[in-house]
């Protein structure tokens, strides 16, 4: 089975007990000591406190980019793309073709001729260019 | 070809010229009183007439026993029947426009002597087999449309509406006439037989001028994009059962007589027309859509959704198929009994002056005051949208079939998209009628007449029209067969 050298078994007692010493001495035995221990090795000190600083680097290799990424897909792609060309730019696209049908039919003859003769000429010059 | 044989075709047009000679000797002597009965008389005539015509269907008439007049006129099975529906939409125009001119005190006994001769102009446009046949029958449908469209005399916008369709119908007249004569001196032929074999080698440049300026001529007469600007204003102007027969027997008669010239007259040159038949297509339906939007009167809406709907038409067209012929065929049927139904709806709707309510923001709330009239209008709009359960879809579903069989994908994907934007307006009508506070403006009752039709034409849209498919396309087939023979 799971054949471990007799080190490894020991290893966590050992660990323990040494952290029953530290704090035993520490917190019982002479109270000065981790005042004491966090003026000298400050540094230390704060890097244990903050767990190894690992949120913060979760929070830059990953939160941070993901959130990015999501900002641009939604901000860029979502509403200035999709949004954009697709459902409001075709509504916006609707509306400004409905005021333009709107602003051609003045209820003027001559108008109304005009786009005719237009549309006429139009379809001349598309078949005869074919 | 003998000319007892050529009379005995042409049996349905000189009923009408003959009854209508003698009923305007009854209007002259009797004057405006004597209105109801010409009106009933010619109801009687018309139906006379739709007799008279059913059987060239029925059996399927074509080909050179069935042309007259040396082949001026053809009483195809085709010309059936466009004539059919032609008389039908005729005959509920007199029927519906009695009791509204009567209310108005404004019925005057020469408004059913021009919806005959009308008639009788549309019935010869759809048979013509010649451009002489063609432009005389073209010019009594419009002259009469004219007068009918001012019939309200004392209304300034009636006045105006029919003074625009004259100067802007005369406009397309002379480009017609052009048309014709370019196309005329180029072949050496008048008859569409013989334009047909004069072009089969090629199209030259002059006669494709010609080409084009017939087809924008007939144009104006559907009311296809851009030849659709007289529309509104005409439809909005016009009192309600000349609107009716405006968008009814007038676009039957003209979408036949665009048939008749594309495929028999220029049916050896399809690629010239397909073009412009495609460009006007998507126009239409576009131009349709947008103009729609914004508009307040009921009359006006209907009007931008005619030329919508001609676009949809003019896809089946497009295609230069039979089966193309055929949808548009059912398409127009499906088309004239929802315009039937969406006008009667309106007609129905007067306030308590027993004025004409229009203005669709005056429906609100109609479901709550008049729930039937509300639910015909809602079948119509949700019809002319080409919603599924109601029968508008399937003149949709088969014009857009054939554009597909045709490989004209594209077409048929764009005017599906835009008909997106069509639901669009029609929605909104029925928005405002079932969701919208109450704005009580609907007081009137309508004639019993009125109901019937609205009734009996909201059925036709409605699904049990569905049980009509089959005999309406088969009908569609026999008439397609006689305009484009086989081989």
């Amino acid at each position: 089975m799971h054949e471990v050298p007799t080190w490894v078994k020991w290893a966590p007692f050992a660990v323990m007990a040494t952290g029953l010493l530290i704090a035993w001495y520490a917190y019982i035995k002479n109270t000065k000591f981790p005042a004491a221990f966090v003026e000298q090795f400050g540094f230390l000190y704060k890097f244990l406190l903050n767990k190894w600083y690992f949120d913060e680097l979760y929070h830059y290799v990953f939160v941070v980019p993901a959130m990015w990424l999501g900002r641009v897909f939604w901000k860029v792609v979502d509403q200035g793309i999709i949004d954009r060309f697709g459902p409001n730019g075709a509504a916006s696209v609707v509306a400004l073709g409905s005021r333009a049908a709107a602003k051609l039919q003045s209820g003027y003859l001559y108008s109304y001729a005009l786009v005719m003769l237009v549309g006429l000429v139009g379809a001349i010059s598309w078949v005869i260019a074919q | 070809m003998d000319f007892a044989r050529s009379l005995a075709l042409t049996a349905p047009e000189i009923l009408i010229s003959v009854s209508g000679l003698v009923l305007l000797m009854v209007a002259a002597w009797g004057g405006d009183k004597a209105s109801r009965r010409i009106s009933i008389a010619s109801v009687a005539v018309l139906t006379a007439c739709a007799f008279l015509t059913a059987p060239t269907l029925w059996g399927q008439a074509m080909g050179p026993d069935v042309s007259a007049f040396g082949g001026q006129h053809r009483a195809d099975a085709f010309a059936a029947f466009a004539k059919l529906l032609i008389y039908a939409s005729a005959g509920v125009t007199l029927i519906i426009a009695q009791p509204f001119f009567d209310k108005a005190k404004a019925m005057r006994a020469e408004f059913p002597l021009l919806v005959l001769f009308a008639s009788l102009g549309m019935g010869m446009m759809v048979s013509a087999g010649d451009l002489l046949a063609l432009y005389i029958g073209l010019e009594l449908n419009s002259l009469a449309s004219y007068v009918l469209a001012s019939s309200l005399r004392n209304n300034e916008r009636s006045a105006e509406s029919g003074l625009k369709y004259f100067v802007l119908g005369s406009l397309a007249s002379g480009i017609l006439l052009f048309g014709m004569s370019l196309t005329y001196g180029f072949t050496g032929t008048t008859s569409f037989a013989g334009i047909n074999a004069a072009l089969s080698g090629g199209l030259p440049t002059g006669a494709t001028f010609g080409l084009i300026f017939m087809l924008a001529g007939l144009a104006f007469k559907i009311s296809a994009a851009p030849f659709h600007m007289w529309t509104p204003d005409v439809y909005e102007g016009a009192p309600t059962p000349v609107t009716t027969f405006f968008a009814t027997a007038s676009k039957v008669s003209a979408l036949g007589l665009l048939m008749r010239v594309s495929f028999e007259a220029f049916g050896s040159q399809t690629q010239a027309w397909q073009q412009v038949v495609i460009f006007m297509a998507l126009l239409s339906i576009v131009i349709g859509a947008l103009g729609a939007i914004g508009q307040n009167n009921i009359k006006r809406l209907m009007a931008y959704s005619s030329i919508n709907n001609v676009g949809f038409i003019l896809i089946g067209l497009a295609t230069a198929t039979r089966a193309g012929a055929s949808a548009m065929l059912v398409y127009i049927a499906i088309y004239v009994a929802m315009s039937v139904a969406g006008f009667v709806a309106v007609l129905l709707l007067r306030d308590e002056n027993g004025e004409q309510v229009e203005a669709i923001s005056d429906l609100a709330g109609l479901s709550k005051t008049r729930p039937w009239i509300a639910l015909a209008m809602a079948s119509v709009m949700f019809s002319l949208a080409g919603i599924p359960p109601l029968f508008g879809f399937w003149g949709k579903f088969v014009v857009f079939q054939a554009a597909v069989q045709a490989d004209m994908i594209a077409l048929a994907a764009i005017g599906i998209a835009a008909s997106v934007i069509g639901a669009f307006y029609y929605l909104k009508v029925v928005k405002v009628m079932y969701f919208d506070e109450a704005a009580d403006v609907v007081k009137g009752t309508g004639e019993t007449s009125h109901t019937v039709l609205l009734v009996l034409s909201t059925l036709a849209i409605s699904p049990l029209g569905y049980l009509g498919t089959k005999c309406l396309g088969t009908l569609a087939d026999y008439a397609t067969a006689a305009l484009i023979p086989v081989g």
